[in-house]
């Protein structure tokens, strides 16, 4: 966040720890390196790598559930993979967010007339952000990760405000 | 061809088949009890290899496919038996080890058993999922996908 921009160099700047909190959050979203489908050679590994780099805007995977805030659901979810989801998600600590990436996570895509297919995976883990395509392209998952950094601002906002209202 | 063919080797055996060429390739359809004989004997004549093993909902019955193959002479050769619904094959895991996922993968799909299986688990599926490869296993209506809005 280029702070120096908006307040100029060598400048003290007041801000509420809420808002530091997630400014802090929103711009280093570490996401679970969690593929289970071809979603995951986009939207995980050419988003990862040298082409679209998301770690310039802070994104970065981590190995570990317990070192990740943001899970990208990348692939058909079939009813034995569902309980392993929910435990990766359960395992990740607050606050945790969920992208629904591509039409498989989200409906069941072309797999969805499969009786072992989960359709959508909102039916196992609460989603915040939902990704169109199959697979989607990096540069959609690049407005996905916007997206969701504008939630988190949204939601910081939103309790700054109920907080005043009460004063 | 195999220098001794196949048709020979069963024949010696002393084996009841039926050899004929489709689409697939050499087809010799036997029945499924001298399935382990059969792939045992075609073993030791240079079919060293199992290539994939499968089955098919035929709408009767249920065919269970194994593939073969000659590295030396270049030949292929597809091994065809009828069983029952829910009935059983013989596992060939100890003639070929690479059975031994294929057979798991047939049995969870189009239910039925492979008998002396040492580990006969599920490989894909969960407990309690239909025979879903079964043709009686129907996919899902376009009502049943559609998402509450």
């Amino acid at each position: 966040m280029a702070l120096d921009r908006i307040a100029g160099e060598h400048s003290v700047v007041f801000i509420r720890s809420e808002q530091l909190f997630d400014l802090a959050r929103a711009n280093s979203l570490f996401y679970l390196s969690f593929g289970i489908a071809c979603c995951a050679i986009e939207g995980l590994m050419s988003a990862g790598g040298p082409r679209f780099d998301y770690d310039r805007f802070g994104i970065f995977h981590r190995g570990s559930p317990r070192q990740t805030d943001v899970m990208i659901v990348a692939g058909t979810v079939n009813k034995k993979m569902a309980p392993v989801l929910r435990r990766l998600y359960d395992q990740m600590p607050e606050p945790k967010w969920v992208i629904a990436m591509g039409a498989c996570a989200s409906t069941g895509g072309p797999f969805r007339e499969y009786p072992n297919v989960v359709l959508g995976v909102d039916t196992i883990v609460p989603v915040d952000v939902w990704v169109p395509g199959c697979p989607p392209r990096p540069e959609s998952m690049q407005y996905a990760f916007m997206q969701l950094q504008d939630k988190i601002r949204a939601k910081t906002q939103e309790r700054l405000d109920a907080r005043d209202a009460t004063r | 061809m195999p220098a001794t063919r196949p048709a020979d080797v069963l024949h010696a055996c002393g084996i009841p088949f039926e050899a004929s060429t489709e689409a697939l390739g050499d087809v010799v359809r036997l029945e499924s009890a001298r399935i382990a004989d059969a792939l045992a004997a075609l073993q030791e004549c240079g079919f060293d290899f199992l290539v994939d093993l499968f089955a098919t909902d035929t709408g009767e019955r249920l065919e269970v496919t194994w593939h073969l193959r000659a590295f030396a002479e270049h030949a292929d050769l597809y091994l065809k038996a009828l069983v029952d619904y829910d009935g059983a094959a013989p596992s060939v895991w100890q003639t070929y080890p690479s059975a031994l996922y294929p057979e798991r993968e047939a049995a969870e799909l189009l239910g039925m058993t492979f008998t002396g299986h040492p580990n006969p688990k599920r490989l894909l599926t969960t407990d309690g999922t239909r025979p879903l490869l079964r043709k009686s296993v129907l996919i899902r209506t376009a009502e049943e996908v559609r998402r509450p809005s």
